[in-house]
């Protein structure tokens, strides 16, 4: 019983981690709709920004912010020189994807370039562990879930009650119509990529204090988790990412108890294309409506 | 030589093999797979625990069998391992999936492939990986990848790969593939299960990958899961693109291009301060911008795909007739035994026809033309597969009883009731939203009906999907016409002849001589079609290209081509001119005159008067009146239908 | 009645004399390939219903959603109180007094009632809580779902907070794309008793429908389009009774 217990501190831990690297991705595709194979790549240059900046002396906290502003970077910049620009020519969703998978070949091997294949690690003060109840947890752990459980309660403020958290919801709904009502929706598509980037950024910054050292694949290596949690939750619904990254974070820690714990991934995976399967929009929705394929309009 | 020099062309050409492969899956049949890698990896596992002596590793490593079998045996294995695996993860990934998805479900495969292998080290040792892998015929010769001898088995077999490949793209498999991919579901409309289809060539894709990854194998001696990742299944998507997505020899040269000619280049750049990897950093960053620039500026790539050619066969030349020998009738079901009757080669004098300017055929020849070779007159010979004479009895071709569909809580179709008789030319009118295009829908198969039966010929046909439908001879045109726009007008027309069996990849490999004989009969067919629409001097254009009223014209063309029984026109002259459709008329009475039974939804009702006797009217979902056009104008409540009722009676 | 798709003020009995808010002179569009609308012209003015009618394949669905900037023209001009407002985006043109319901997909399904209100005052600065308490008045039954999902409405309720939302940015111009389509009797008198009060209000309504009869009870002047291209304009009330626009419907005539 301590182990499951133990199993579901940990898997806390990367739900959280999780959640903070897949809500934006979900908030991204309902309102642009672009499956990005970069979402990786905001992870990786939040955690290589934080580490510059840790170099440097910098403290948890002025780590987080260089990590959040430089994935916003990457991420508004990416949608504004790559993805826009071919989107004007009505391209095919697949060659929009084929672009985020030559932007992220181009981001991680910057990457690479400037900072080495060598694995780096932060140098951040050493983190006390805490008895809460049944479970054991560091500060840092505690830190991890408060701060992802304070930024999804923002993002849920944002959607439900700003005039801009609206306009995202209407630009998801119909990207025309929002514009038939005044909304200028490209410009509200740059923004969320900025927000996705910003909200990546930190979590990569978390996930490379999480597993301890920094690679240039760091991002990459996570990205089908993140899509793993995503799609369970139902591809662009920001709250059910919440909910995938809380199932896919707790199914691979506990199943770690049960199984050798290199097998963790795996585990995602396996429910990834389980769910593609079974429930292609996502656990919360109701199985694919049948119809024989290719029906015209 | 210089044995780097050969070094470096060894590995060009295994990864042109591996290039090829890739444009299998995705240059011929639109299939973006990210886990292309992972067959190689396989192949070069297969490969390795086959010549491999039995592992004399400390637990926890070793790896399986350890055969020490030779090269060749060693090869083919690992392709035909390679193929099993791609059939199996073909099947999965290739349920429905939107192409995203697609390629996420393939690079989850690739990676739990990838982890268990890593982790499960009694397969195939682990990370560590496998190592000495014995010389290639070594026991023959002197042989070895020191020598450029190896280098000259590598081309051979990448010779091979190539003449078989393009010898299967030009053959009607590759043509039903490339056909998917340009349109699913025009070929689904034209009777080809697509899913079938697409795991064919996921298959063949995983088979030439297995050889690459043989071939690969025994040249470093060694392997192990670092060397596959999905970025190397980029690198070779960098090559096609590159070189020329569907083109083989194009997709040798981007193979050449990015693995050789890049990797050369970067190696000049000096490393940048410590950093070890900076030329390989510094490499995938130029590949990266070199996507991006082709898909911006020349998204076909250097070579782009190139264009069948058409021409017939010698008349006469070799057996026209694709019978079976009989010691293989056995394992050919039925209807592949006996040679289809249009596979009897053309006359001389028919052929030599055409190779002159086509001459102004005479309206009434246009209905001869449009006479199928398969279909019969009332008399009752055997039509098509299975269709037997006393069909031939029953005035009525497509009985459509009590049909019911709905959307969320909308009745599209809400209890439909009507009959098409044989050989007659039918009108289905009624204002929007009066269910039209969702009958159209439910009786060629693109949707099954909630409730209500749909007879064609007697069979029923409500639910069967839409390439079973065609099969049976009920063929439809599309709002917008739904051509193969990548393809030729010819290949278009061939694409639409009655499947029948010749698009299987066997007969596409062995048989391709005597295809082409067969196909004669085709093309011949397809050039009096093509001249009785007038598009015989497009007949090698891109069916891109062509204008909107052109491609109307050849799905008229196409449709006449497919044998039908019974045709099904959604809108056939919308967007139109008026000159067109003149035309169109001329060809749909055409049809008409061939004992095809013409079932038509229109919005020109002047159009539809003049050639439709029988129309049958929907609103609401009903069919609300049946009648000559005279009938029905007299008719208050299909006049209320169209116009509206002025007062409504406040219920 | 005129060929010639105009409507003179100062002719007699013209009920129109209010300000031309939308004119559109000589308009082609298409999505590509041929136009589907050619060289089409026409008039809204103020406090006036003008009603576009004529048979499937008119280009009536078309021609709205260049009006209302979806579908960029090839050539031709839009002007709105005046102003050249050709090629612009929709979202822009909103900011002119331009307001489209299209026919399908003109609410947001998962935003309440409230919120798609809330978005049809996007461009307004202030006063979008004042002014939807004014559409309330117009149609109370929105009042009574403000806090439901908009996927949750009827057919018609959806029609109804399309066209308020649309009412939102206080347009001049509004265009409606089939109303009542596919709606149940009794919503299709409640539709248009909203359209009328919409008018008394001093907007120039634009109404493109497929109850040609019903549609032509109503309006005050009324374009029958044909295959991309003006047809017929003229009071609605001498269209009515015309024996040509039947016979462009359902053909047995000229």
């Amino acid at each position: 019983m301590n182990n499951l217990l133990l199993g579901v501190g940990f898997g806390l831990v990367t739900a959280a981690i999780l959640a903070l690297a897949t809500v934006p991705l979900s908030l991204q595709m309902s309102v642009a709709r672009i499956p990005n194979f970069a979402h990786g790549e905001f992870l990786t240059v939040g955690a290589y920004a934080a580490y510059l900046v840790n170099e440097h002396g910098g403290n948890f906290w002025l780590c987080a912010l260089a990590a959040a502003a430089a994935g916003g970077g990457v991420a508004f910049l990416m949608n504004a020189l790559l993805l826009q620009p071919f989107a004007r020519r009505k391209p095919k969703l697949l060659i929009l994807f084929i672009l985020t998978i030559a932007a992220s070949l181009i981001i991680q091997n910057l990457i690479l370039l400037f900072f080495g294949g060598n694995s780096l690690s932060y140098n951040l003060p050493q983190s006390a562990p805490h008895k809460i109840g049944p479970l054991l947890l560091t500060s840092l752990n505690l830190l991890t879930i408060g701060l992802a459980i304070v930024l999804m309660i923002a993002v849920h403020v944002l959607l439900k009650y700003t005039k801009f958290g609206k306009a995202q919801r209407a630009v998801s709904d119909s990207r025309d119509l929002a514009r038939v009502t005044g909304i200028n929706s490209e410009g509200v598509i740059r923004l969320t990529w900025l927000i996705d980037g910003t909200i990546a950024g930190f979590a990569g910054f978390l996930l490379g204090i999480s597993s301890g050292t920094l690679s240039p694949t760091l991002g990459q290596g996570y990205l089908l988790v993140i899509f793993a949690a995503a799609i369970l939750g139902g591809i662009g619904k920001p709250y059910g990412a919440m909910a995938g990254a809380l199932v896919i974070g707790l199914a691979m820690e506990i199943s770690a108890l049960y199984i050798p714990s290199s097998y963790k991934e795996a585990v995602a995976f396996g429910l990834l294309i389980l769910t593609l399967l079974v429930r292609p929009n996502g656990i919360f929705a109701a199985p694919r409506a049948s119809g024989a394929a290719g029906a015209t309009a | 030589m210089n044995q780097y020099l050969v070094g470096l062309a060894t590995t060009g050409v295994i990864f042109a093999i591996i290039a090829l492969a890739l444009n299998v899956r995705w240059g011929w049949a639109g299939e973006f797979d990210i886990a292309l890698f992972a067959f190689v990896a396989i192949g070069a596992y297969v490969y390795s625990v086959i010549t491999l002596p039995p592992s004399n590793l400390p637990p926890p490593g070793g790896y399986i069998l350890g055969l020490r079998w030779p090269f060749l045996i060693g090869v083919i294995a690992a392709v035909i391992i390679a193929g099993l695996l791609s059939a199996i993860a073909g099947a999965v990934a290739l349920r429905k999936l939107r192409d995203d998805y697609f390629g996420i479900t393939t690079l989850a495969i690739a990676l739990i492939l990838a982890l268990v292998i890593g982790q499960y080290t009694p397969l195939f040792d682990g990370y560590e990986g496998l190592y000495g892998m014995p010389q290639p015929l070594s026991s023959v010769g002197a042989l070895g990848p020191d020598g450029g001898n190896y280098l000259i088995i590598c081309i051979i077999a990448l010779i091979v790969t190539y003449l078989v490949l393009e010898r299967l793209v030009k053959s009607p498999f590759g043509r039903t593939v490339r056909s998917v991919r340009e349109d699913d579901t025009a070929s689904a409309a034209f009777g080809r299960n697509v899913y079938q289809v697409k795991l064919k060539a996921y298959i063949l894709g995983g088979c030439v990958a297995g050889l690459g990854g043989a071939l690969l194998a025994a040249y470093i001696t060694a392997f192990n899961p670092y060397g596959w990742t999905p970025t190397e299944t980029f690198l070779i998507y960098a090559a096609i693109f590159i070189g020329g997505t569907g083109n083989s020899l194009g997709v040798i040269i981007g193979a050449f291009f990015v693995e050789v000619g890049i990797q050369e280049v970067t190696r000049y750049i000096p490393q940048i301060g410590s950093n070890a990897s900076s030329g390989d950093a510094i490499r995938l960053v130029v590949i990266g911008l070199l996507i991006v620039a082709i898909l911006w500026f020349r998204p076909q790539g250097i070579l782009p795909e190139r264009r069948a050619r058409d021409r017939l066969a010698v008349a006469g030349s070799g057996a026209g007739l694709l019978t079976v020998p009989g010691w293989a009738a056995r394992f050919t079901p039925p209807r592949f035994r006996q040679a289809p009757r249009w596979a009897e080669p053309a006359s001389a004098a028919a052929a030599a026809q055409f190779t002159a300017e086509p001459a102004e055929v005479p309206a009434q020849a246009m209905a001869l033309t449009f006479r199928s070779p398969l279909l019969v007159s009332v008399s009752g010979e055997a039509g098509p597969a299975g269709a037997v004479g006393a069909v031939a009895d029953d005035p009525v071709s497509l009985r459509v009883s009590n049909v019911v569909r709905a959307f969320g809580g909308v009745r599209a179709v809400d209890g439909a009731s009507f009959e098409v008789r044989r050989g007659s030319l039918t009108g289905l009118i009624g204002p929007n939203g009066a269910g039209k295009s969702t009958m159209i829908n439910l009786i060629s198969g693109f949707d099954a009906p909630d409730s209500g039966v749909i007879e064609f010929d007697g069979k029923r046909i409500d639910g069967k999907p839409a390439h079973a439908v065609a099969r049976l001879g009920l063929m439809r045109s599309f709002q917008t016409p739904r051509e193969w726009g990548g393809l030729t007008v010819m290949d278009n027309m061939l694409l639409s002849a009655p499947v029948e069996g010749r698009d299987a990849v066997w007969r596409g490999l062995l048989t391709a001589r005597r295809l082409k004989a067969a196909e004669n009969a085709d093309r011949v067919r397809a050039r009096e079609l093509l001249d009785a629409v007038g598009l015989l001097r497009l007949k090698d254009e891109p069916a891109g290209n062509l204008s909107g009223g052109q491609k109307r014209l050849l799905e008229f063309a196409r449709l006449a081509a497919a044998s039908p029984r019974l045709v099904l026109l959604d809108e056939p002259q919308a967007g139109v001119n008026p000159v067109l459709r003149e035309r169109m008329s001329d060809l749909i009475l055409a049809m008409v005159e061939a004992d095809i039974t013409v079932l038509m939804v229109e919005h020109n009702l002047p159009f539809l008067e003049r050639l439709c006797g029988h129309i049958i009217v929907m609103a609401l979902g009903q069919t609300i009146a049946s009648g000559s056009m005279a009938e029905l104008r007299a008719n208050r409540d299909v006049v209320d239908a169209y116009l509206g009722q002025e007062h409504v009676a406040d219920v | 009645m005129s060929e010639l798709p105009q409507s003179n003020p100062s002719a007699p009995g013209s009920p129109v004399a209010g300000e031309p808010y939308l004119v559109i002179k000589d308009l082609t569009a298409g999505y590509g390939g041929p136009p589907i609308i050619e060289g089409v012209t026409l008039e809204a003015r103020a406090a006036s219903i003008t009603a576009i009618v004529g048979p499937n394949g008119a280009g009536k669905s078309t021609l709205m959603k260049t009006i209302a900037g979806v579908i960029k023209p090839s050539s031709g001009e839009i002007q709105i109180c005046g102003q050249a407002a050709t090629g612009l985006t929709a979202d822009k043109l909103v900011r002119r007094g331009m307001a489209y319901v299209p026919q399908v997909a003109n609410v947001f399904p998962s935003l309440t009632v409230y919120e798609n209100l809330e978005m049809g005052g996007y461009t307004s600065r202030s006063g979008v809580k004042a002014r939807i308490e004014e559409l309330y008045e117009l149609f109370p039954d929105l009042r009574r779902a403000a806090r439901r999902p908009a996927r949750t409405l009827s057919g018609g309720q959806r029609n109804m907070l399309a066209m308020a939302r649309g009412l939102m940015s206080r347009p001049k111009v509004l265009l409606v794309d089939e109303p009542t389509a596919g709606m149940a009797p009794k919503f299709e008198t409640a539709v248009w008793e909203h359209i009328i009060q919409v008018r008394q209000t001093g907007v120039a309504v634009v109404v493109v429908e497929q109850n040609t009869r019903r549609t032509l009870s109503h309006a005050d002047w009324a374009y029958v389009l044909v295959l991309g291209k003006n047809r017929l304009s003229g009071p609605p009330a001498q269209l009515l009774n015309d024996e040509e626009v039947v016979s462009l419907y359902i053909g047995g005539g000229a």
